[in-house]
């Protein structure tokens, strides 16, 4: 028997199917269906997932998309061919794109005139009545592209309804075919399927009543099943739709935008020629042979698989951030290429790196190059505005993120749905450790001991886990661009992003790679900003420095104070885990850093790479190569992979894979988790080794660091990018501290510290950092020339408006344009001529802003409460109610909470300075102290709780930053005594930390001191003792 | 600062009022707290002893103390502070609530300087006031001052009643709390606290500095008067008299009560039938003359032994004739056994409420009538519920549940009933009597047997769910008996055995 399924929901139609698209395209060829129609709710958003698993069994994927008009008629429009497709796509994009974000808006009068060439079937609903008039429009506009779909799915009522809609059928001439709803796989997925749509209507599964599906009829079923529920005629209907699709997923041709290239040019001539020019800025005395010889290989490769326009187009957007200065670099597989290099994607040049050819463009198969631009993430709208301009929103838009169900949203979600009491997911919600597995969920349960109906509990682990990974909804890509020659909703349905004036199209960047579509990603990079900001403040004083390419290369006196550690705020270096490793590799080139910021990476780390890297670089461990080839490939990382690219060539030089071959693996690799292609290459590279005359030892434990490079493995293309930008801000940092500061202040939120980290960092390298004051501050903040103690001028950091987390931007910048050249002389002129009112002249008296106009925060505040809107008739009576208070100035203790409060950081003393004299820390030793302890001594350090790390390749091993008022604390907590402290860990604002100092002081620059956790205490309370008068301490 | 004239207030802070107002029923062991809108407002003290604090999140709570958890309900506290003010009223006339409108904080005030001579002093009025909360069980806490709101706040400050007591002493007194006393003013707490004041002496010093302007500019009108307030401040109005506000008179609450002694024991009810509506005259005239009515009155009958029993009788309306009352007394008394020799009958009314003044509609087309038949209704209710009980007359309502057996409900007849039928059972077929419990059919050699063979004619229609409870799998079919009963039956999936769920009309 032939029968094809037409009517498919899958979980791409948010919270109401239960199956993703690929388990249905699955039990679909499993059933030995001819076909199966994903037909989610005006969303073609599930059809690539469908279409991949489709391609991989052979089996015939039918494309089209259900309805609710706003009559309340349902149907099923498919698409039969090409043009039909574009049709339906752009249709959804018509009924989205004029409703808000997650909704839709189709009406019947759309249908006839945008729908020409699709097959529609109208949903026979039970009980549901369509005017005559109705079906007539219908049958006359689609004629014979118009069906009765019979969804039987065991209801009462449907047996007498069956006779209604064939009496229609056979008097309106419209044939009827089976049409069964799908809404999952399997029956078994009834549970998850009823959850989800409670979760949609926000209600508990017990109040759902009818509104959850009475039977758990909604999928697919057998031959043998079909046959008892629908006469064969209805059955072989479905055949005749199937038959009459021919449209396939890849007819979808991409057409890359042309108008880059000029009219009497060949795209090739015109990529040429202006690679020739950069050329000419790049080596003016001439290019060298290898670089010369690479290019031409990469300009033919581009000229044979077509991919000129990729180039231009990326070309086209860096020389609009150039023109703009607007900083940016690109990186990605082909971004790194000489042909980027010249033009001016890329800032690597080809002898700083080995570029490996194979990760340019695969010539096998045929994949787009991948190049992502990383602009200042504080101007990277301005880019994205001249793409819109440049082609228009019919032809450009910004790429989806599926957002899925993960732990904590899917305890909240099923655990509402199932109607648990909400404190205890709230608890759970928040015990759950981003680091927990999903089986821990069932022990945090467990260890509550709380009264749940064991029942329901069970249901609510299995549902939990079920669900993970379900869509949820869509969301804007975080910067991937899809720009076409013709309209973009000819091959994905647009709609609306949250952000007003923004579309997205329905795919994700998964489902782009897998249909070949171009993809720019426009990406933010806070660090551009920092740098840009840095640049001018530097250039101010020093105007030899211009840009990024004026800053002098290879600067010992930068790698000097890399080997330190003294990275806070430096580019990709400045993690626990990178500051920890810096003294121990000991950067002295831009390729140390290159393979710095690789080698704390999951993939090397698992695949056991750090420590035979380090010793062979200390000399500790002799460098051995099993042939010639092999060390060609690792001769620069002494032996060991580092890098994907080595991984890459090692498979072709040693195990004989082709380039294409070892980009497949590259991108096993990169999937290693989410499937398990990596190991159908183990064979095939072992095999190869062996074949070469590897000894079996050496082919195994390769693999097995092939296999530690699953998932994070680091290109070094990738790496070589951000290294150029590690470099530049070390040299900022080490040269022109005070801009480093100012403008990495200016740039926040970025980077793992705050701004009170940041300022602490400053002040121990000796930078004055001055308070926010009402007649110096800008609204940023900005350099100060102070004079020292010897009479010398020094750039100090003003801090800025900015910092008063509760002053409005525009107000800030009011401040500042309206005081000009003239101070403010009290506060009631400042006042008068800013109009700014007691709520904000109070929030600035409690940032201590007014302290040059109102005295001390106490006074401040109380002058700026009684100020009362500016009055022109009342000009000269303001100042007549002068009352003084009486009360007295802060304390320190209070100076330094009020800090904290208004900005965030103080400049005064740290709050463990206040503590310090107390019991229990009087007992703590300071961060400046430790160097002194006994390596492995017992210890007790105290400080604020700063960040918190787990990184999956530290085994369960958590790492937190603690501060006092001397510098930064490492603590390590071993997962045991996380299990006795989490609480504490997760929560605790203040610790006080029980253990052993750990003092690292071989092969190292800098000693590296960890001190290893055995009890941590909860001393939060502390802080709020010492707030006695003022609230929270943040 | 100018004292206006004397006056001395009693504020009685009830500690534990969420708690003890409640009377929740517990074990001594068991930690039990109050919350509202899920955050802790009062607890036992061996919750406290868990570490349960105010104004914690009920999960921490929970988890500190395993702890019985119980909503605040204000009516019950409100309810309890009107029991204590009819008891305080043999003190002094003039008492006051408090609530605190930001914490869960409330209490009586109490003005006291029209009574001290009568209780000989301020000292023994108050020992005498504070011996009888005690036996009420309540913890109290409280604080004499002059102004009430300064009393209210020296209550959180503890100090022993001497008797001796100055005005000059109370503001000292108040001069050294902490301006977070003044809970029911977050914003303006909070304000002060960032100029620098930490304790109302602070405030009184700079009123005296300058003026309570220097407040009213900048905190507002509202608080500057509450601060006045507290200090007894004359604000400097001119006839000063005029703005003092009057100290409230509680009123008791009335309630009729009367009773007649019999001369003889009565052991028929026909005998006490006049009694009865004589009694019930009286009420009737009660209601009339204050414009009230009433839904709930109480019999007490006794004997001369002190034996007593009540007798509750309930209109679904208020009621301010006493006719109704009368029929449903006398349908209770002939339910029931007279259960000794009535020597007393009293007639209790506690709860009477004012009567509503209802409009009539000019309709003369039966609207009246309608209202007349839904006058009897409610009549026929009543004297069914006195026959029956209260808890034995139902109505009937839609449910929405896709489970035949749970989507019609026994609701009370006060409550609003669903009208309408989902529609899954809209569109199906559903029997004109659907058995409470489904009965077995055999499964026979010929075919299934309910009092007779069975056939299958339409069907199946499919339930399949509930699993988050008892999951349920059924196939519905209607089927024709041989005498032609049409019955709706089902074959339980799960078990595999069929049942006869209805019988169609």
């Amino acid at each position: 028997m032939r029968y094809a399924h037409l009517h498919t929901t899958t979980n791409f139609t948010f919270l109401a199917g239960a199956s993703h698209p690929g388990e249905y395209v699955r039990r679909a060829c499993e059933l030995g269906y001819e076909a199966l129609a994903i037909t989610d709710e005006c969303s073609l958003a599930g059809v690539v997932k469908a279409f991949v698993v489709a391609e991989e069994l052979q089996f015939k994927l039918i494309i089209g998309s259900a309805f609710r008009l706003s009559n309340g008629m349902h149907l099923i429009a498919i698409a039969p061919s090409r043009i039909a497709y574009a049709e339906l796509s752009g249709f959804i994009t018509l009924a989205r794109r004029r409703a808000p974000k997650g909704e839709y808006e189709a009406h019947l009068e759309d249908l006839r005139f945008r729908l020409r060439h699709c097959l529609i079937i109208i949903e026979a609903k039970v009980g549901e009545k369509i005017a005559e008039a109705v079906i007539d429009e219908l049958h006359k506009s689609f004629k014979s592209r118009l069906w009765i779909g019979i969804n039987h799915q065991l209801r009462g009522g449907e047996q007498f309804d069956f006779e209604r809609w064939l009496a229609l059928s056979v008097e309106k001439g419209i044939p009827l075919v089976a049409c069964g709803e799908a809404l999952m796989h399997a029956k078994e997925r009834k549970p998850l399927q009823d959850i989800v749509t409670a979760i949609r209507h926000n209600l508990p599964i017990q109040e759902m009543g009818t509104r959850i599906e009475v039977n758990g009829e909604a999928y697919l079923k057998s031959h043998g099943q079909l046959t008892l529920l629908y006469p064969q005629a209805l059955l072989d209907e479905t055949c005749i739709i199937a038959d009459r699709c021919h449209f396939s997923m890849h007819e979808l041709r991409y057409q890359y935008p042309q108008e880059l290239v000029p009219a009497t040019l060949s795209p090739i001539a015109h990529l040429r020629n202006l690679v020739a020019a950069g050329k000419l800025l790049r080596w003016p005395g001439g290019v060298p042979a290898a670089a010369a010889e690479t290019l031409e290989m990469e300009l033919q490769l581009i000229e044979e698989l077509g991919y000129e326009y990729y180039f231009l187009t990326v070309h086209d957007i860096v020389r609009y951030a150039r023109e703009k200065n607007i900083l940016c670099q690109g990186r990605g597989s082909a971004a790194n290429s000489v042909v980027c290099y010249c033009l001016f994607v890329t800032e690597i040049a080809p002898d700083q790196i080995s570029v490996l050819f194979e990760r340019f463009i695969s010539r096998e198969r045929d994949e787009p190059p991948d190049i992502d631009v990383d602009f200042e993430h504080q101007r990277r709208e301005e880019v994205i505005q001249y793409i819109y301009e440049k082609y228009g929103r019919e032809r450009a838009a910004i790429a989806a993120t599926v957002i899925t169900y993960r732990r904590r949203s899917a305890v909240r979600d099923v655990g509402k749905a199932l109607g648990l009491e909400p404190s205890l997911l709230d608890h759970l919600a928040k015990t759950i450790a981003w680091w927990d597995q999903p089986s821990e969920l069932e022990n945090t349960v467990a260890a509550i001991g709380l009264q749940v109906q064991q029942v329901l509990l069970q249901h609510f682990l299995k549902l939990c886990n079920e669900i993970l990974g379900f869509p949820r909804h869509l969301s804007q890509h975080t910067g991937g661009f899809v720009i076409s020659q013709d309209r973009i909703s000819d091959l994905v349905p647009l709609e609306n992003a949250s952000m007003p004036d923004r579309t997205i199209i329905q795919w994700d960047k998964e489902d782009l790679e897998a249909m070949r579509l171009l993809k720019v990603d426009v990406l933010a990079l806070g660090m551009l900003s920092a740098l840009r900001r840095a640049l001018e403040m530097i250039q101010r004083y020093e105007p030899a420095i211009k840009s990024l390419a004026d800053i002098p290369r290879e600067d010992p006196a930068t790698y000097e104070m890399l080997c330190q550690a003294d990275s806070v705020g430096v580019f990709q270096v400045e993690s626990r885990a990178q500051m920890a490793m810096l003294p121990r590799l000991q950067p002295r080139c831009f390729y140390d850093l290159v393979v710095q910021i690789a080698i704390v990476r999951p993939g090397p780390i698992l695949g056991d790479m750090v420590h035979p890297y380090l010793r062979r670089r200390a000399g500790l461990e002799e460098i051995t190569y099993p042939t010639d080839e092999v060390e060609a490939v690792l001769k620069l990382t002494f032996g060991v992979p580092i890098f994907q690219e080595q991984v890459m060539r090692m498979s072709m030089v040693a195990a004989g894979f082709s380039g294409g071959e070892a980009d497949e693996l590259r991108r096993a690799i990169s999937n290693w988790g989410k499937n398990s292609k990596l190991l159908m290459f183990r064979d095939k590279f072992i095999n190869g080794l062996l074949a070469n005359g590897y000894e079996q030892e050496f082919a195994e434990r390769t693999f097995e660091q092939v296999k530690g490079f699953g998932g994070y493995g680091f290109p070094e293309s990738h790496s070589a990018s951000f290294a150029l930008l590690c470099y530049a801000s070390s040299w900022i940092k080490r040269h022109h501290p005070a801009a480093f500061y100012c403008a990495l202040l200016n740039s926040q939120p970025m980077g793992f510290y705050s701004p009170s980290q940041l300022v602490q960092d400053a002040r121990q390298h000796n930078i004055k950092i001055l308070p926010v004051d009402i007649n110096r501050s800008c609204y940023d903040n900005s350099l100060e020339t102070v004079i020292d103690k010897k009479g010398r001028d020094l750039l100090a950091v003003r801090l800025g408006f900015c910092q008063v987390a509760a002053l409005n931007a525009d107000k800030g910048r009011m401040i500042e344009t309206r005081r000009g050249a003239k101070p403010y002389l009290s506060i009631e002129d400042l006042s008068r001529r800013t109009g700014l009112l007691a709520n904000n002249l109070q929030i600035l008296a409690s940032a201590d802003v007014l302290r040059s106009l109102g005295g001390n925060r106490h006074q401040a505040r109380w002058r700026a409460a009684a100020i009362q809107p500016h009055s022109a008739l009342l000009e000269n009576t303001e100042d007549c109610h002068q009352d003084e208070l009486l009360m007295a100035a802060p304390t320190t203790e209070q100076e330094v909470l009020s800090d904290y409060q208004a900005l965030g950081l103080s400049l005064r003393r740290h709050p463990m300075a206040l503590l310090r004299n107390e019991h229990p820390f009087i007992r703590c030793t300071r961060q400046s102290e430790l160097l002194t302890k006994r390596h492995q001594g017992f210890i007790q350090v105290a400080g604020i709780v700063v960040s918190r790390q787990r990184p999956g390749t530290a085994h369960g091993t958590l790492f937190v930053t603690i501060e006092d008022e001397t510098g930064s604390i490492n603590v390590i907590i071993w997962s045991r005594t996380q299990e006795h402290f989490k609480n504490v860990i997760l929560t605790a604002k203040l610790i006080l930390v029980t253990g052993t100092v750990e003092i690292l002081t071989e092969n190292v620059v800098q000693p590296v001191i960890h001190v290893i956790a055995g009890r941590i205490e909860d001393y939060s309370y502390r802080l709020a003792e010492l707030a006695a008068k003022a609230r929270n301490f943040r | 600062m100018s004292e206006r004239r004397t006056r001395l207030w009693l504020a009685l802070r009830f500690k534990d009022l969420p708690l003890s107002a409640l009377n929740a029923p517990s074990s001594p062991d068991k930690s039990v707290v109050v919350v509202e809108r899920r955050r802790v407002v009062s607890m036992t003290a061996n919750a406290a002893a868990s570490g349960v604090r105010i104004g914690m999140d009920l999960t921490t709570a929970q988890l500190l103390s395993d702890c019985q958890v119980v909503t605040r309900d204000p009516a019950c506290e409100q309810e309890t502070l009107h029991r204590l003010c009819e008891q305080l009223y043999q003190f002094t006339p003039h008492i006051e609530p408090y609530r605190s409108r930001e914490t869960a904080q409330s209490g009586l005030l109490l003005e006291l300087s029209s009574c001290l001579k009568l209780f000989s002093g301020v000292k023994k009025l108050c020992e005498a006031i504070l011996a009888l909360l005690k036996t009420t069980g309540y913890e109290v806490a409280y604080g004499l001052a002059h102004s009430s709101t300064g009393a209210w706040l020296l209550s959180f400050d503890n100090h022993e009643i001497r008797g001796d007591e100055t005005t000059a002493l109370f503001i000292i007194r108040l001069n050294k709390l902490p301006i977070q006393v003044l809970a029911d003013y977050p914003n303006e707490v909070d304000a002060l606290g960032k100029m620098g004041f930490s304790t109302l002496g602070d405030l009184a010093r700079q009123i005296s500095a300058n003026s309570v302007g220097s407040f009213t500019k900048r905190l507002g009108k509202d608080f500057a008067e509450v601060i006045c307030g507290i200090y007894g401040i004359d604000q400097g109005f001119t006839q000063a008299s005029l703005f003092v506000k009057p100290v409230e008179s509680y009123a008791p609450e009335e309630y009729f009560h009367e009773e007649v002694q019999f001369d003889y024991p009565i052991n028929i009810v026909d005998q006490i039938k006049s009694t009865i509506e004589n009694l019930l005259h009286r009420l009737s005239d009660y209601l009339r003359k204050r414009q009230l009515a009433c839904q709930h009155i109480q019999w007490r009958i006794s004997d001369i032994h002190h034996r007593q029993e009540y007798i509750q009788v309930h209109s679904d309306t208020p009621q301010s004739d006493w006719r109704l009352l009368y029929d449903l007394t006398v349908i209770q008394l002939e339910n029931k056994a007279i259960p000794f020799d009535i020597d007393c009958l009293e007639l209790i009314c506690h709860s009477a409420m004012p009567l509503q003044g209802s409009s009539q509609a000019l309709d003369f087309s039966g609207g009246r009538k309608r209202r007349g038949s839904a006058q009897e209704l409610s009549v026929t209710m009543a004297k069914l519920k006195a026959r029956v009980g209260e808890t034995a007359v139902h109505k009937v309502s839609y449910r929405d549940s896709p489970l035949p057996e749970l989507s019609n409900l026994m609701i009370g007849l006060a409550e609003k009933s669903f009208q309408q039928l989902p529609a899954i059972h809209r569109n199906g077929l559903r029997p004109a009597w659907l058995f409470a419990n489904p009965q077995i059919i055999e499964n026979r050699q010929q075919g299934l047997y309910w009092h007779g063979y069975l056939t299958l004619m339409v069907g199946p229609e499919r339930m399949v769910g509930n699993w988050w409870d008892e999951k349920v799998a059924r196939d519905y079919f209607l089927a024709r008996r041989r005498d032609n009963l049409a019955v709706w039956a089902y074959l339980d999936l799960y078990k595999r055995q069929w049942y006869v769920h209805g019988v169609f009309a």
